[in-house]
């Protein structure tokens, strides 16, 4: 491809170098196997009384001449750079192996990198760049940055695979050295004939299990099994190993880098001693020797072993400062054998990867998450299981899942498991797919709406952070309501979808449940005011009178696609995140609001203050509640009129199982009311055609409740009020409340005939 | 954030900003020419390089944290009030968006009744009634003086009328170790001109033989690691300055003069080196060995830098080609240890610049994206009218 290139490609590529500031010579080279290659003379620069030397203290010239070599797909692929061969070696970013030093010089491919500029003039140009900021950071200590943190050594392309916990792994280390086997599992690639170092090639993970490194009859520590002509699997060990302790009794401190060049036993076992891990090791190979002592098993077991390695400062990216460095051998327990090292001193080791096995601790890194609450899921269905999902994925703790139904093929239109599922029930597969994550949830099947009240436990385990309703159920909102006592420390939050997927909310409930979810809604019904969300939420098809008939079954006529469901809970899950690192006191009202076409989606979030609550005196145990906002503005009004009695009508919910009458709006007394200094009537004019348009303007939810009016001394209920109650209980099925508002407190009565 | 010092393109004049590893800022003098302002006028736009460099703070002022004045001379101070917030901070205006100087560093030349000989230009003037105006608000205030109110006398005045506000008065031979009241460690100065001087001298005299400038030798803490670099600097400061310090201070302690990057005083006079003039003399005029040792304690690798134009042998001094010699000698005869600001300009587009880390003092280089525009032609097109037939 490089006749995509007007004239000699090697020339065009020196001609761009040297336009760099830093590249200050160069020349074209006698091809070597047919590759061109260039030289380039880099400019370093570096502090000054290094540059007096010609040399910085790394070993690094204030001139490095480095070479280019144009690959054949040039410029499909990257030229690659070397240094000169006596180039100190003992830098991490120094590719391990190569014959000549090369610089690891992006953070990825650097293929990649090359072709990301449209322009090859471009590419080179930025290469010469990296190269010279390579050879900057060189020339001063390393590489390695201190405020940074210590700069892992490079094991990116290797062949082998150790996977495991890495804050495992360090939390054995202690001041004495020492080593421990875990169990493992392998999977080898390659003839059995063949060689870590040729032809084959090793994977070992362990969950971090420790196993004493005794072999008995009959035992399941090592096995082999072919799983083709070439490929085998079985279980092994992983040798965790910590460095021995200084003689003065310090810590053993690795402080210079060292590049990757283990090959066979006889390196690892100098590089193990060089940090400080050669005791250790010793005795792991010995104890695995004894282990095998009279059994034969011909075939080659991969074995890893992980020193793990204590740097002068944390790493990068990490919190500790203990470097894994993880290898792989193979062991042979042949007939009349020595060693089941064949090969002895020079049997072959690989240097591995190390892979973070699947932890939460990894989750959260990788999705940049803290540590939050654990959630106990109510219903598992498309909004649940997603919810579930995402806590998981972000590394959070899922402590139970409760779900009667089982899956059936229509669920699968939107919920987060697969079809293999289908039939099972829903809570049990759900905990069965975060079993995975390393998460084992608490699974209830029953009936939420009777287990709140007997079982709750179970639900909502002891020590639980949120429990999220997700069952789009008002039976199961009362029912979470009426089992939220005081010993209840979980914060309890709903969160549903509604309006085919278009809107979204989250309620959670105050610190001591005050708020309740059944006071937010009543708020949200009272204080939404944007209108398409009014629009939604109100919509007779596909509001949330729809979602509340539907009880659960709901899902199956709101037709609505994966994609939007998803798009949707993946905002609750945002929302529910933050709600619960915020931890306030107050409650919350979250609800998101999607244009008609498109996937744009508005949040808005507002809190809302703890409820006043008032026993209802007359009644057998029946409460009202006060928005806050409510009662602010009773106490306002009542202060307003000063010298005279006031009042109006009370708007908002009633629940009779809950028994409470729930208060979030007031209409302003009639035109023809009366008001004394003992007395206030309240009038009639235009106040039914005003509770009317109430009603219908909350999307038929809320409606008059009872009245209110205020008494200008600290007295509670008149003769009159109790008259009063008792002719409106009689003149009205649902029941009606008088509050009397007094300078310092309420009262409320209603009339005994008619509650409960 | 790295410690740096950087030397803005200015010609003749000094215009140098010290930013500390606390992110503090200290400018050192100032020399912004009209035509700088100018965007279609080739001369480096200095104020809008210097601007990039400065944070604001709560109120959304540009701030310096300190501004040290070597000596009221044009090229030393041309520009403040056009770029500068001078008068009470509460006055700073959004519109104007000038730069805050929260702490003044100035020379007690600002006292001096005005010279019947030597005309202060207008900058010059401004900055003495500013520092003024603060020195009468500490009188009045003491230390409750807020940011964009302080100020710090380098050096006695010689008739007393610092007396009463010794508090913030740094005596010669002292050290500086706070900026705008914070004492971070992140540097330290000490304080070698100027001098009390024992007899009345007039203002023009003094200005004559530039023995008012601030003399200063910081030594600057480099990524947590006190004395990384040590900077020496001296306005316009002359031979007889340079031979007394040296007489004073050349026993023992020579390594009070000592630096990684001296700025080469006056512009690269010769008059800083010499009591000879070498117009008169030519080749034959002779160093003054004093100054020229005070000039001369460097540490390994040290380099110096010569804020002038570029030096050419035929033009008038300064800067000077003899002197520019003269330090290339001092450095080891390492001629690439001597910089002129305007050749990095000429040849980087850009101010020459060295960041302080705990490895010590490095030239800092072109980021990958300027020199790119730079090397590659991006832009080029428009560089001049191109005929299409």
């Amino acid at each position: 491809m490089a006749e995509t290139i007007s004239g000699d490609p090697a020339e065009h590529l020196l001609r761009v170098a040297l336009a760099h500031p830093e590249c200050v010579g160069g020349a074209l080279l006698n091809p070597t196997a047919g590759q061109r290659r260039i030289r380039l003379d880099m400019n370093v620069e570096m502090p000054l009384h290094m540059k007096a030397d010609g040399m910085s203290a790394s070993g690094v010239r204030t001139c490095e001449p480095v070479e280019v070599e144009i690959p054949d797909r040039y410029p499909w692929r990257s030229p690659r750079f070397s240094l000169r061969e006596d180039f100190p070696r003992n830098f991490p970013h120094l590719m391990p192996f190569s014959e000549r030093p090369r610089p690891c010089l992006v953070d990825g491919d650097q293929d990649e990198y090359f072709l990301q500029f449209g322009l090859v003039e471009y590419g080179v140009f930025h290469l010469v760049g990296q190269l010279a900021a390579w050879l900057r950071k060189a020339a001063i200590g390393n590489l390695i940055d201190p405020q940074q943190g210590w700069e892992p050594m490079l094991r990116r392309d290797l062949r082998h695979v150790v996977e495991c916990d890495a804050d495992q792994a360090r939390a054995v280390v202690n001041k004495q050295g020492g080593w421990v086997a875990w169990r493992a599992h392998f999977i080898r690639c390659g003839a059995e004939n063949g060689t870590l170092s040729v032809g084959a090639e090793a994977w070992v993970s362990s969950k971090g299990e420790r196993t004493p490194l005794m072999r008995k009859q009959g035992d399941q520590s090592f096995t082999y099994r072919r799983i083709s002509d070439d490929a085998a699997s079985g279980n092994t060990v992983i040798g965790i190993i910590w460095p021995d302790k200084r003689p003065d009794g310090r810590p053993f401190i690795s402080e210079s880098y060292m590049p990757e060049t283990i090959r066979t036993l006889g390196d690892l076992q100098a590089r193990a001693t060089e940090l400080g891990c050669g005791r250790g090791l010793a005795t792991f190979l010995s104890n695995l020797e004894r282990c095998f002592a009279g059994m034969v098993c011909p075939v080659p077991v991969p074995v890893a072993v992980v020193l793990c390695v204590r740097r002068p400062v944390r790493l990068i990216g990490a919190l500790s400062d203990i470097e894994l460095l993880p290898y792989v051998f193979e062991i042979r327990a042949n007939e009349k054998r020595t060693s089941l090292f064949v090969e002895g001193e020079c049997e072959p080791v690989g240097p591995a990867m190390h892979f973070q096995s699947l932890t939460q601790s990894l989750l959260r890194t990788l999705s940049g998450t803290l540590e939050r609450p654990s959630i106990a899921l109510l219903g598992c269905g498309s909004v649940g299981s997603k919810l579930a999902s995402h806590a998981a994925r972000a590394g959070q703790t899922v402590a139970a899942l409760s779900d009667q139904a089982s899956l059936r093929p229509h669920n699968m239109a939107r919920h987060a498991l697969g079809p293999d599922h289908v039939a099972t029930n829903k809570a049990e597969a759900l905990a069965h797919e975060l079993a995975g994550f390393g998460l084992s949830p608490a699974v209830y099947r029953g009936d939420l709406v009777t287990g709140l009240g007997s079982e709750r436990d179970r639900i909502i385990p002891k020590g639980t952070g949120a429990a999220v309703n997700s069952t789009a159920s008002l039976a199961v909102r009362e029912a979470l309501v009426a089992s939220a006592d005081a010993r209840l420390k979980t914060r309890l939050v709903e969160a549903a979808l509604f309006g085919r997927g278009r809107g979204a909310f989250l309620l959670m409930d105050g610190k001591a449940h005050n708020p309740t979810h059944s006071d937010l809604i009543a708020e949200l019904y009272a204080t939404l005011d944007d209108h398409r969300a009014v629009q939604l939420l109100f919509d007779p098809a596909e509001g949330l009178s729809a979602i509340q008939i539907g009880q659960g079954c709901g899902s199956l006529t709101m037709p609505m696609e994966d994609a939007r469901l998803s798009a949707m809970t993946a905002g609750l899950s945002l929302e529910l995140d933050a709600a619960l690192s915020e931890s306030s006191a107050d409650g919350l009202i979250v609800i998101g609001v999607g244009d008609q076409r498109g996937a744009s989606t508005h949040w808005s979030r507002w809190a809302v203050p703890s409820f006043e609550a008032v026993q209802i005196a007359g009644s057998d145990g029946w409460e009202l509640r006060i928005s806050q906002r409510v009662a602010d503005r009773i106490r306002a009004e009542a202060v307003a009129f000063g010298s005279v009695e006031t009042g109006g009508v009370m708007i908002g919910l009633t629940s009779a199982r809950l028994k409470t009458v729930t208060v979030v709006d007031l209409l302003d007394a009639p035109v023809d009311s009366k008001r004394s200094g003992s007395l206030f009537v309240l009038g009639t004019s235009g106040l039914q055609a005003a509770i009317e348009a109430r009603h219908l303007a909350s999307g038929q939810t809320l409606f008059d409740v009872g009245t209110w009016h205020s008494h200008l001394a600290d007295a509670g209920p008149s003769p009159t009020d109790w008259q009063t109650a008792a002719d409106l209980a009689v003149e009205r099925a649902p029941p009606s409340v008088l509050l009397i508002a007094t300078p310092k407190r309420f009262f409320a009565l209603m009339s005994q005939e008619k509650a409960g | 954030m790295t410690a740096s010092i950087t030397f803005f393109p200015v010609d003749n004049g000094d215009m140098t900003l010290l930013t500390f590893d606390n992110d503090q800022t200290l400018l050192i003098d100032m020399h912004v020419r009209k035509a700088a302002d100018n965007a279609d006028d080739d001369t480096p736009d200095v104020m809008a390089d210097l601007r990039s460099r400065l944070k604001r703070d709560a109120k959304g002022r540009m701030f310096v944290d300190g501004f040290l004045l070597s000596h009221p001379d044009k090229d030393h101070i041309g520009g403040l009030e056009t770029h500068f917030h001078l008068g009470p901070p509460d006055e700073w205006k959004k519109d104007d968006d000038k730069i805050l100087i929260r702490e003044m560093w100035s020379s007690p030349v600002v006292f001096r009744r005005a010279s019947k000989t030597h005309t202060l230009c207008d900058d010059a003037k401004a900055w003495a009634k500013e520092a003024r105006r603060r020195v009468a608000l500490y009188r009045e205030k003491g230390t409750a003086t807020i940011e964009g109110d302080r100020i710090q006398i380098m050096g006695e005045d010689e008739d007393g009328k610092t007396d009463d506000i010794l508090a913030i008065v740094v005596k010669a031979d002292e050290l500086v170790t706070k900026l705008n009241r914070v004492a971070a460690d992140t540097f330290e100065a000490g304080l070698f001109a100027p001098l009390p001087q024992g007899d009345d001298e007039e203002l023009d005299e003094l200005l004559a033989k530039n023995r008012s400038s601030v003399i200063l030798r910081f030594s600057i803490r480099g990524g947590g690691i006190p004395d990384k670099c040590r900077f020496l600097t001296g306005g316009d400061a002359e031979v007889a300055i340079w031979e007394r310090l040296w007489n004073k201070h050349g026993g023992d302690r020579a390594d009070w003069l000592s630096y990684d990057i001296l700025q080469a005083p006056h512009h690269c006079s010769w008059h800083s080196l010499s009591y000879d003039s070498y117009s008169d003399c030519g080749e034959d005029a002779e160093v003054c060995e004093g100054a020229r040792s005070a000039l001369a304690q460097i540490r390994k690798g040290a380099i110096i830098v010569a804020s002038s134009k570029t030096i050419d042998p035929e033009d008038a001094d300064p800067p000077s080609d003899r002197a520019k010699r003269e330090y290339i000698s001092i450095v080891d005869d390492a001629a690439d240890r001597f910089l002129c600001v305007a050749d990095v300009w000429n040849d980087e587009q850009r101010a020459l610049q060295y960041d302080i880390t705990s490895s010590g003092v490095t030239k800092t280089v072109k980021t990958a994206a300027k020199a790119a525009v730079a090397a590659l032609g991006i832009g080029a097109t428009a560089s001049q009218a191109r005929a299409h037939g």
